[in-house]
């Protein structure tokens, strides 16, 4: 299996590049407490390494904070590669990787609140639904679920392949079946029974899924070509359509009735409704490392882009209008891999 | 960069280190090469032998051995995991650690890691700095490390046992035997190390979690002279190690990785006339298994198998002018979770000449080319001079062209291997200063290089990650060796000391790569009297930077060690040693990666006997 390769190749070459962990500079920008009406960074620092942070950003792109979270819990350390977060009421779930833990922290303060370890195998995503948490795990390819508000663990649903983002949608939770460029399966979890009650083939090359509106939409990108599918909740069918011009598409991110994917450096923007591909970027960025593009979401109409610098530097965000514009540029923690609107 | 520049920059860092002089110490003792290609091309370069001696008295690790007593820094994932080198400011992959003269650089990884290799079974390490040892064939840029097995013909009947008895229930022990007779030699060594490796941290809460380690090494050498001219030697190791990874989060999953090397080699020497020839038939193997979870059976694994095939013909046309052609042929058949199964062939003709002008002016010249199935290489060279001035001062010159070829991870790593990838490529210039006075020797040896075409896996815009040939990189710095001795009456001095000073600089950004300090120096003073012996040793690192953009929020701050020893003889013949050695003496709390702390202080009582 691939990812478990990539896992083995990371500790491989952690023989060649291991990076830092100081902490950064704890310089309060802003007021503590009031991460609110922004976008959290993740920075998921150096594998191996227990230096993965949080950075904000306000919706106006005026206050920005690097270190958040080990600003306001001087005495924690966040862990080992920051994956990905989600919400529910005043919490955010942090799923540290590496660490083989969830952080649970105030999204509003962001003060440490709980952490969450019990049966988790190398977590990578999480989605919160109706009242429970659910985790996909890279180890023991299953999703965990516990408690939201007790942090309690609760059971494990086998998904018995790689588990990696997990959406909900109409009920019923969506495992997409591949992670860092290979797979073609999703798996449809049934809540009312905890087990997979079916598994749709898509395209090889899996690397993002959205639910907007009872669809879930699912982006493959591979050498020779990209498709989108977008699976009705309701059915469980899915339908396709494809481009050959544009390949290896990834980060795919839907804001409101738009949806917006990457390929190469450029910037892609198609309707929700949208039955062919747009080949034209939007604009392209500039491609001044080769992980450009490893964190990337559209906000409210701002695309934000992460520049993960190769893992040898601090990262670089820059965040651009719809047209391209560069509205703000900030330096940010190790790896940034994802934003997260806070409002 | 002129050479005169060098020059000057050596002598200033002379000046210096001889007024510090006072607070430094070890030993670097003369010469004496084994290896027959270690002989043939080092005369003007520098080479530090480390003997049995000082083998003895380090950890039975690599890394510990030549972080002690050497310029090369480590970049050391805690006690006993992962280890690889920065020497003389180049990448781990840019130093090649040769086994009687067969290069064992792993080639999945392209470097070997310095805490896998015990050795203890070893009689002698030789270091070259620097490029220029282009027989070894890919990676020989920043230097070479030689293991050897050296074989003496004459009657001797030793048997040899040493146990270490360290903290954190470590234990090395290592059983050997010496039997020889004019015509048949034989050195085996079995050599067993193992640690809980538990240590409480230095000044914070937490100790090292699942760090344990075992390895086991049998190391046989057997040497047969058929007659006057001819002779044939088999060498055979056999290492078996086991390491747990150790965690930098208290719930991170538990890993574990095992190593399975085996290395043969036997080789027919014969004189005849004016020529010697010298053919050498080596297999060696490398497997790895890598746990991602303890808890669970899964494992993925990988090798590969090589067989090397070298012919040296060597001519002599007079005193002062020798030539040697060497052949060489290596397959290397690679198998394994990542890389599927793969194949790469490698010729190569190498050409050696010799002359000496004078008594006093040395020369010598290599070039080679290879011929390979997978990658272009380029034409290899090197030049050196030697002139010795006076009895007490010789300069070395040398230049030379090196590369490092891609490993087979980097070319066949399903998804991200880069078939297209360039071998990295490497012009280095060196001015050795030697210098000798009664019982005090030291070189100062100043050198810039240029690499390109370095190979770095990256994240792609794929949403991968990738080998690619991407940075260039100048490197400049100097080395002092220095090696005192003294005797007063039944009081026996032995100081030695080294220091480097290294700029390696990322062209394009003009900054220092991370991991690379641009201070090292070490030292260690003994002192015998009569049976009995003691020692102490130090170390210091400077600080390095941790990110490529050398932000001063991201530095590993510079640390200095030292351990201490003692040891008395009980028999008036042999050897029947009792010691005790305290590593990390003032206890200080250091790292040479962030969040890979080391032990504190601690103990070790050792016994050797030697019958």
């Amino acid at each position: 299996m691939k990812f478990k390769n990539l896992y083995l190749g990371l500790a491989a070459f952690a023989l060649l590049f291991t990076s830092c962990s100081n902490d950064d500079d704890t310089i309060i920008d802003i007021p503590s407490g009031a991460y609110i009406d922004g976008v959290f960074i993740l920075n998921e620092g150096n594998f191996g390494t227990p230096n993965a942070s949080v950075s904000f950003l306000s919706n106006d792109l005026v206050t920005f904070q690097n270190a958040i979270f080990s600003t306001m819990n001087p005495t924690e350390t966040l862990g080992d590669v920051a994956q990905s977060m989600s919400f529910y009421n005043d919490k955010a779930f942090i799923v540290v990787n590496n660490s083989n833990e969830v952080r649970v922290v105030d999204r509003y303060s962001f003060k440490n609140v709980a952490t969450i370890s019990a049966n988790l195998e190398n977590p990578r995503y999480s989605v919160v639904y109706n009242g429970f948490l659910y985790v996909t795990n890279a180890i023991s390819n299953a999703v965990t679920v516990y408690d939201a508000s007790t942090y309690a663990y609760v059971r494990t649903i086998e998904v018995g392949k790689t588990s990696e983002r997990i959406v909900e949608s109409n009920g019923k939770l969506y495992v997409m079946n591949g992670s860092f460029g290979s797979g073609n399966e999703v798996s449809v979890i049934d809540l009312g029974t905890n087990k997979v009650s079916k598994v749709i083939t898509v395209e090889e090359g899996i690397n993002s899924i959205e639910a907007s509106n009872g669809s879930v939409y699912v982006l493959c990108g591979n050498d020779t070509r990209t498709k989108l599918f977008k699976i009705n909740a309701a059915t469980d069918v899915a339908t396709s359509f494809e481009t050959t011009s544009l390949t290896n598409s990834i980060n795919m991110d839907i804001d409101g009735s738009k949806i917006y994917y990457t390929s190469g450096t450029g910037i892609y923007v198609m309707d929700l409704t949208a039955t062919t591909f747009t080949e034209t970027p939007l604009f392209n960025v500039t491609a001044n490392s080769w992980s450009t593009l490893y964190g990337f979401a559209a906000i409210d109409g701002k695309i934000y882009t992460a520049d993960a610098a190769g893992f040898i530097n601090d990262g670089k965000v820059v965040v651009y209008s719809a047209t391209g514009e560069a509205l703000k540029t900030v330096e940010v923690g190790m790896g940034p891999n994802g934003f997260y609107a806070n409002n | 960069m002129t050479i005169k520049k060098h020059i000057l920059f050596g002598l200033l860092f002379l000046c210096q280190f001889a007024m510090a002089q006072n607070d430094s110490i070890n030993r670097l003792e003369e010469v004496i090469v084994s290896d027959r290609q270690l002989k043939g091309t080092s005369n003007t370069q520098s080479v530090q032998r480390l003997s049995d001696t000082i083998i003895s008295r380090n950890q039975s690790s690599l890394t510990s051995l030549l972080n002690y007593n050497t310029v090369i820094f480590f970049k050391e994932n805690g006690l006993g995991m992962v280890s690889s080198p920065s020497f003389r400011g180049t990448t781990a992959q840019q130093t090649v650690v040769v086994w009687n003269g067969i290069n064992i650089n792993s080639q999945l990884l392209g470097q070997t890691d310095f805490n896998t290799v015990a050795t203890r079974g070893y009689n002698s390490i030789d270091v070259k700095a620097g490029g220029g040892s282009i027989m070894y064939g890919s990676g020989a840029i920043g230097g070479t490390i030689h293991l050897n097995n050296d074989l003496k013909f004459s009657d001797t009947f030793k048997s040899d046992l040493q146990v270490y008895y360290r903290d954190f229930n470590t234990l090395s022990a290592v059983y050997g035997i010496t039997a020889a007779t004019e015509k048949i030699s034989v050195d085996a060594s079995f050599n067993r190390n193992s640690s809980d490796n538990d240590f409480k941290f230095v000044g914070r809460n937490g100790r090292n979690t699942n760090g344990q380690f075992y390895n086991n090494a049998l190391n046989v050498a057997f040497g047969y002279k058929i007659n006057g001219n001819n002779n044939v030697k088999l060498y055979s190791e056999v290492y078996d190690g086991e390491r747990h990874f150790s965690i930098t989060s208290p719930n991170a999953t538990r890993t574990k990785y095992q190593d399975f090397n085996t290395r043969n080699l036997l080789t027919w020497s014969s004189k005849f006339d004016d020529f010697a020839t010298d053919l050498r038939l080596a297999y060696i193997t490398e497997h790895y298994n890598y746990f991602e979870d303890i808890n669970r059976e899964g494992f993925t694994g990988g090798g590969v198998k090589s067989f090397i095939a070298k012919y040296n013909l060597d001519y002599t046309f007079s005193k002062n002018s020798m030539a040697t052609v060497i052949l060489d042929y290596t397959k290397n058949n690679g198998e394994g979770d990542g890389i599927g199964a793969s194949t790469r062939q490698i010729g190569g003709v190498s050409l050696f000449y010799k002359y000496n002008v004078s008594d006093r002016w040395n020369t010598e010249a290599s070039i080679r080319k290879e011929i390979s199935d997978v990658y272009k290489s380029p034409i290899l060279f090197s030049v050196g001079s030697k002139y010795s001035f006076t009895n007490f001062y010789q300069l070395k010159l040398n230049f030379s062209r090196n590369y490092r070829i891609p490993t087979f991870n980097d070319l066949y790593w399903a998804g991200s291997g880069n078939k297209d990838l360039k071998p990295e490529n490497a012009y280095q210039l060196e001015v050795g200063n030697d210098f000798k006075f009664k019982q005090l020797h030291f070189s100062v040896t100043a050198y810039g290089s240029k690499i390109d075409d370095m190979i770095r896996w990256l994240p792609t815009n794929a949403g991968n990650w990738s080998p690619i040939n991407t940075d260039k990189v100048t490197i400049y710095g100097a080395e002092v060796l220095l090696g005192w001795s003294k005797k007063l009456n039944n009081h026996y001095f032995d100081l030695s000391g080294t220091y480097a000073y290294t700029v390696s600089k990322d062209e394009r950004t003009q900054k220092q790569l991370f991991y690379v300090p641009y201070h090292k120096l070490t030292g260690s003073l003994s002192h015998n009297y009569k049976k009995f012996a003691s020692y102490y040793q130090l170390l210091y690192t400077g600080e390095v930077f941790t990110t490529s953009d050398n932000n001063p929020k991201n530095i590993l701050d510079g640390f200095m060690v030292s351990n201490i020893g003692a040891d008395y003889n009980f028999s008036k013949n042999n050897t029947f040693k009792v010691g005790v050695k305290v590593a990390n003496l003032w206890n200080k709390e250091y790292q040479s990666l962030p969040s890979r702390y080391m032990p504190g202080r601690n103990f070790t009582i050792y016994l050797n006997l030697n019958y």
